[in-house]
């Protein structure tokens, strides 16, 4: 049980269950976070329509965004949006050892240069807020502006995805493996 | 000199320059987190959605928001949003005692428990990604469950701001004070 109870779409006006329709049809497992945001409808379209750029236009590439999202809600422990995103990471490709590390918080040495460069970017601004020259300079280098930019705005979506998650205690749907 | 220039609306298309203009028509000083995302220009448009719903429709009041923004400034060390938003929470009545105490990072025992609550949600989040039972059972009591989420994803919003301010070492302008 979440700490709040879910928003329900029949308290809705019929603008605010337009929004919920829209928000719904596209995220399967019960709109977890959403279910949450939903008590203020017209600002959760918002966030909505921020996750929809990244899942639809976003100049990073599927696999590196998986890494990302991962790699912030093993931190955070938000266990609902690691279900989910453990699904999406498999389709993308992700190799199953590098999604079982990030689950063990286990060394990350059999990963690729670039997905060791994704969990040390996510972390670091994470944990240090900032990020150190060097590793500014290998993100710079790696991923360009754009990417760049985008990465660091997809980790701060997914805090406040956690965040609601973990705060309200939003569970994963029965039977997830998680953490 | 942040850390990759600002970019420039000369060289957007006429659909990202409308972005542009609608995101600066309600941003005072150019410079600021904008100034990187709009190398994204269509994230940039999402991002600014958001803030301009927490700005001009939010359930929360302005002094209640900026409470919130500045905790959130000051502990993620980023001084550019410190500084608009020192600004505003003058103009919208935050007791300078609040200011200053959250600029200095000191006690908060002279503040009044709405303020308290306002200061220690985005900290407790930031710092643990959840709230104390006994700082959640606060946050209910004093705040209905629309701006309960609001102040969640306000705190995820600035985290995203501040993360954008801290990658690419924003400055805040010549002059200002911050912390």
């Amino acid at each position: 049980m979440s700490k709040l109870p879910n928003a329900t779409r029949d308290g809705l006006t019929t603008d605010q269950q337009k929004i919920w329709d829209r928000i719904f049809e596209g995220r399967s497992g019960g709109g977890g976070p959403y279910s949450m945001l939903m008590h203020s409808p017209e600002m959760a379209q918002h966030f909505a329509a921020t996750e929809d750029y990244f899942r639809n236009n976003s100049k990073l590439p599927d696999a590196d965004r998986e890494v990302i999202i991962l790699t912030a809600a093993r931190e955070v422990d938000a266990r609902y949006a690691w279900s989910r995103h453990e699904i999406r990471a498999h389709k993308v490709g992700m190799k199953p050892e590098v999604i079982e590390a990030l689950r063990a918080k286990a060394p990350i040495d059999k990963f690729t240069g670039r997905e060791r460069l994704l969990v040390e970017f996510t972390r670091t601004l994470m944990h240090e807020h900032t990020l150190p020259d060097e590793l500014f300079a290998r993100m710079e280098s790696e991923f360009g502006r754009a990417k760049f930019i985008e990465a660091v705005g997809l980790l701060g979506h997914y805090i406040t995805i956690g965040t609601v998650i973990r705060m309200f205690d939003v569970t994963p749907p029965e039977g997830s493996r998680t953490f | 000199m942040s850390r990759i220039p600002h970019a420039k609306r000369e060289e957007l298309s006429p659909e990202q320059q409308k972005i542009w203009d609608h995101i600066h028509a309600v941003r005072s000083g150019g410079g600021g987190p904008y100034s990187m995302l709009m190398h994204v220009p269509a994230l940039a448009g999402h991002v600014a959605a958001t803030e301009d719903y927490f700005r001009l429709d939010s359930a929360l009041s302005d002094a209640d928001r900026e409470i919130v923004i500045l905790a959130a400034a000051r502990e993620l060390g980023a001084h550019y949003p410190w500084m608009r938003h020192e600004a505003r929470a003058c103009q919208v009545g935050v007791r300078m005692e609040v200011i200053e105490t959250l600029r200095a990072q000191g006690s908060i025992d002279g503040f009044t428990a709405r303020e308290k609550l306002l200061a220690e949600i985005p900290l407790g989040l930031m710092r643990d990604h959840r709230l104390s039972d006994d700082l959640f059972a606060r946050a209910e009591r004093e705040l209905d469950r629309r701006q309960l989420v609001e102040v969640i994803a306000l705190v995820g919003h600035y985290s995203t701001i501040g993360f954008i301010a801290n990658s690419f070492e924003l400055p805040a302008p010549a002059g200002s004070k911050t912390f």
